[in-house]
This record gives structure tokens, sequence and C-alpha cells, in this order.
């Protein structure tokens, strides 16, 4: 079962599930005496920080970067269980946990803001979702947002998800705080941290509940889905001139099927492959 | 300058454990020069493995960093694991920050412009908040209702109400002075609400009045929340689900139950006589809002009082 269906799924696929995206708008200081300095954001530069020490590891050995794997895995953070953040999730889920998750507020994406530079000012240009009332709060971060969120009722927001979807980006959850999902992110290797940090060095992000398999008797070799797969698990078979996917590496985003003008790609639940099922 | 073509770097894609350590290339970027990267962003685009990575050192609360402002960003080579030493990034550094060491080979920029004093002619929208900006429940309102409405006062009158009586009497008592106390709690509430708003508000309604939307559960989940936060010891209300059918919270170890505990018996404290007050203020709030919906209470596993709102 998916660690996190495991802890938080009380019996469902666990984002589909409404206790994981409840949270209260306000918190009542504590008495005086007990008042901590204001708690921010955990460091934004946490992540700089791991990276570097991951590659510094590599470069002193074995057992260095093996020690810094295992501490990855046992972040301090409680509600990081085993290091990861987020999962890979299909268009058609995404469409139902919009449905569920409230208020939805469009935003520029922070990784291509450290990784390019690259700004997103206008609704259009916007690739990245916060989900839940933390978002009514998102003026006190201001350099985080970088002064733009635009609201979007759920209809909105599955249209955009799909205008995502189209233009090619794999979606993923990210958790932010314990049982909390706090946000919907499109992006691809390698401006993606998530996605980056999973292909690199194996960490952060988990795979989606499904995995790609191509119908031989549909598929016509078009190759229009062998440039969508982020993962490296798509090619093109020339033998056969057909899609062929390797299910291992496949992740289950879910773009090659969407992308398939003939419906030759579908998404089968892993939970039915027994290689599969305990692959994440 | 060194050879290019007699560089080797080892290809290391994904991590190749068998082949750890691995010598990788070293980048220095020199912080004296290159001081606003993330107004100058040069090598970010030029590095075609991505490379680098730009961060603000310090986020501070309301207020955006400015992009021009020497030494508030900065620039590292967190992938250098990925860097290929094609040389890119030092071809466009227009400061020449940035160094690449590997092994006896250095790879160093030689431009020397000022681009902290270019990026001060430039304009760059800054977001700061206007002030007072209170994203929490206002203070004032809060002790004004702890007040009036702390459990001490409706518990005491309910104890000396009983005193003497019986069974399903006392039940009918618990439901006229909790069903009271509940009534005027939650009308007081839904009054100071609306007249100490707070910037979290403010937003609340911008979303609601662009979207359509979310007027259910969130409207009544902030009445919720002020009528409990404003009366209860806990700091914080467990929202188990907040969604456009359903709100459903928790009130932990209840300080009206507590109290009722102490100073009645364990039978009279068994029956939840308080529970009148929470639903009476349930149905007072919703009736205000104008919304249809059904309330139910039971007790949760932990054995707090769980209450599930469903809109119809």
């Amino acid at each position: 079962m998916c660690l996190y269906c495991d802890l938080w799924g009380d019996g469902m696929i666990w984002y589909l599930n409404p206790k994981n995206y409840a949270r209260q708008m306000y918190t009542v200081r504590p008495p005086a005496t007990a008042r901590k300095a204001a708690t921010g954001e955990a460091d934004p530069n946490t992540y700089i920080k791991i990276q570097k020490a991951v590659v510094d590891a590599m470069e002193e050995g074995l057992e260095a970067y093996k020690a810094i794997q295992d501490a990855r895995k046992n972040p301090p953070v409680k509600w990081l269980v085993g290091g990861w953040i987020g999962q890979v999730v299909p268009l058609r889920d995404t469409e139902r946990m919009v449905e569920i998750a409230n208020p939805l507020g469009l935003i520029g994406c922070i990784c291509r803001l450290r990784f390019l530079g690259k700004e997103e000012p206008t609704e259009n240009e916007m690739t990245c979702m916060g989900l839940g009332v933390g978002m009514l709060k998102w003026e006190r971060w201001p350099e985080r947002y970088k002064n733009q969120v635009c609201w979007v009722s759920s209809e909105e927001a599955k249209e955009w998800l799909r205008k995502m979807d189209k233009m090619g980006f794999v979606h993923s959850l990210m958790l932010f705080g314990e049982r909390f999902i706090g946000g919907i992110c499109n992006c691809d290797y390698p401006a993606c941290d998530a996605i980056q940090q999973r292909l690199d060095f194996g960490y952060n992000l988990l795979k989606s509940h499904y995995v790609a398999v191509v119908d031989d008797d549909l598929c016509n070799g078009c190759g229009i889905c062998v440039q969508r797969c982020q993962f490296g698990a798509l090619k093109f078979n020339v033998t056969t001139d057909k899609a062929g996917i390797d299910q291992f590496r496949c992740f289950g985003c879910g773009l090659c099927e969407t992308a398939c003008p003939r419906g030759a790609i579908i998404l089968e639940e892993k939970a039915k492959i027994p290689s599969l099922k305990e692959v994440w | 300058m060194a050879d290019l073509n007699e560089v080797k770097v080892p290809k290391i894609e994904p991590v190749d454990l068998s082949k750890l350590p691995v010598k990788l290339p070293k980048i220095d970027i020199d912080y004296s020069k290159c001081s606003v990267p993330m107004w100058c962003k040069k090598c970010l685009v030029a590095c075609p493995q991505l490379v680098f990575s730009v961060y603000c050192k310090q986020m501070v609360r309301l207020k955006e960093s400015d992009t021009r402002e020497p030494g508030i960003y900065e620039v590292s080579a967190v992938r250098r694991d990925k860097c290929t030493m094609c040389n890119k990034c030092i071809e466009i550094c227009p400061e020449g920050a940035i160094t690449i060491t590997y092994n006896d080979v250095v790879l160093k920029g030689t431009k020397t412009a000022d681009t902290a004093e270019e990026a001060k002619k430039s304009s760059y929208p800054l977001f700061v908040a206007p002030r007072p900006y209170s994203f929490e429940l206002n203070e004032e309102m809060i002790a004004l209702l702890r007040q009036e409405f702390e459990p001490p006062g409706v518990v005491n009158k309910f104890t000396q109400a009983i005193a003497g009586k019986k069974g399903t009497e006392i039940d009918d008592i618990a439901k006229d002075v909790f069903g009271e106390y509940g009534k005027e709690w939650m009308s007081k509430v839904l009054q100071l609400g609306e007249e100490y708003p707070d910037r979290t508000l403010e937003v609340l309604r911008e979303v609601i009045d662009r979207t359509g939307e979310l007027f259910f559960p969130l409207i009544p989940q902030r009445f919720i929340e002020i009528a409990y936060l404003s009366t209860q010891q806990f700091l914080k209300l467990p929202i188990l689900e907040n969604y456009c059918h359903k709100l459903v919270y928790q009130v932990p170890d209840c300080y009206t139950l507590r109290l009722l505990k102490e100073k009645c018996s364990s039978k009279v404290a068994d029956i939840l006589p308080c529970k009148y007050g929470c639903l009476t203020a349930l149905e007072v709030l919703f009736q205000d809002l104008n919304l249809d919906v059904t309330i139910d209470m039971k007790t949760s596993e932990d054995g707090y009082c769980q209450f599930v709102v469903t809109s119809v």
C-alpha cells in the first residue's frame, strides 16, 4: 500500500480523503509568558543545504553518501515521513482533488523561480496551485508568492489543470504539514525540485497509484506520446512500430494517456499488478 | 586556461554507488562580485544543466525582498554533479564571479561589469503590506467574549438549578440553561465577528466574490472558531473536514465538561447537559447565515464531542 494511504487514507486513496485538506483558520496566541518568537515557514534554504550536502557526500565516498541518504529518510520534521513530500497524481485525480480542497489559488512556481529565476507574474503564466485555508494568509510571505495569487473556482481549476496537462506538465501534490495537502505542482524534469530529486537521488516524490499500459491493437505508432514522458519510461519501439512503456520506470502521471489521439494508452491501477503494487 | 578537451568529468546519472567517491567540479561564486543574482539571472538561464539555484537568504514577514538590493539573494551551484564544464556560465557572467575547478583545471571569468549599479537604475514593483495587518482574530474581541461567556458562569447557573432535581427534570433544565446560553453566545459571536474583521476574512471575502464558492464552509467555520477559541482553553480548534458539502470539527478536552465533572455527579456530567449549548449555538449560526444544513453530534473515538454539519 502507498505509504500515505496506509497512514492517512482511512480506507481510501489518501488524497481523495477530505480529512487531508482540512485545517483551522485561526490560532489564538498563547499567554505572553509562553509566547515564542514568531515561527515562520521552514527555513526556505533547507532544501538548498540538503541538496548541497548530498552532492558533497558523493565526493566524500559511499559511507558519507549512504549516511546522508539515511538522514534524508528520517527527517527532523515529524510529518515528513521517510523524506517524501509529494506524490505524482494523474489529471483525472487532480480534478477530483480540486473538488475537495478549498480555496484554490494559482501561484507562481517556486522551483522555476529558484532554478531559472523565472517569475510567473500573470494568471496565464502561473503553473502552481496552492490549496487550503492557509492560502488566505499568503500575504504574510509576499516574497514566496511574488505578490500574486489568482483565486479560481473548482471548475476553473479543472480547466486550468487540463491546460497544464496539454502543455505537458506532470501533476504532483505537495504536503505542507502533517496530514495536509497544500498544493498541486505542474512541472517537468529538471526544473521541478521534486521530480529532480527523485530521478537524481531517489527521494522526495512517490509514484502515482497507476501505471500506463499500451493497447497494441489501437496504437498506430504515431509517436505523439513519446515526447511527453518526463521519466524515460516511454519509447518508440521500432521493431513493432508501437509505443513501448517500461512499467518499472513509469510514474503513472498519465501524460501519455491524455495525449493519445486513439485512446491506445490507459492507466491501470497498480494494486492489480503483483510486481508493481509495492513499487512507489 | 587549460584545454577543455583534456578534462574528463565522470557521468553519474543516476548515482552509481559502486563509483563513489566521485570527483566533481567545484564551482565557486565570489559573492563580493555577485550581489544581485535574482535581478541578473544570467547564469541561471545560460546553464543547460540547471546547475545553479538562486534563493532569498532571509524571508521577511509582510515584505517582499527587493531583487535590486545587493546581498539579499544568493546564487549557488547546488547541482554541480550535473556540471559538464561547458563554460557557458563563465562566458556570460558580467562580473566574472564564477570559478570552476576540476583537478588542475581552473576556469575563470574575466568580465568586470558592476551589475548592482545597473540594477539600481531599473524598477521593480514591490509588495508592501498596508498596516495594521492582522491575519489572526482580534484579541479585544476574544477578551470581550471570554469575559461574558466563559464556562464557569453557565456551569454554576446549571448546578444551582439542578440542586435536588432528578432524571428527566435535569435534562429539561439543561435544555433551558445551556440552550439559552448557546443562543446568547452565538448571537454575540455573530455580532462581534462582523464588528472585528481581520485580514484573513477580507481575503476570504475576495475569494467568495471572485469564485462564487466557499461561503459554506468557511464563513460559518470562522464564527465557530471564534466561539470556541474565546471560551475554551485550547489554542486552535481541530477542523477534521471542511469542503463544499461538510464541516466537521472536534472539541478536545472541553473546559465546560471538565467543570461539570468537578461540580456535578458523574451521572449528570455523562449525559452531556452542555451539548444543548453547542447545538443551539450551531442552529442559531446557520439560521442567521441562511444556510440549509443538518447538524449531527457524536462522541469521537478519542472521547471528544464531534460535530458534523452537512450542507443540504
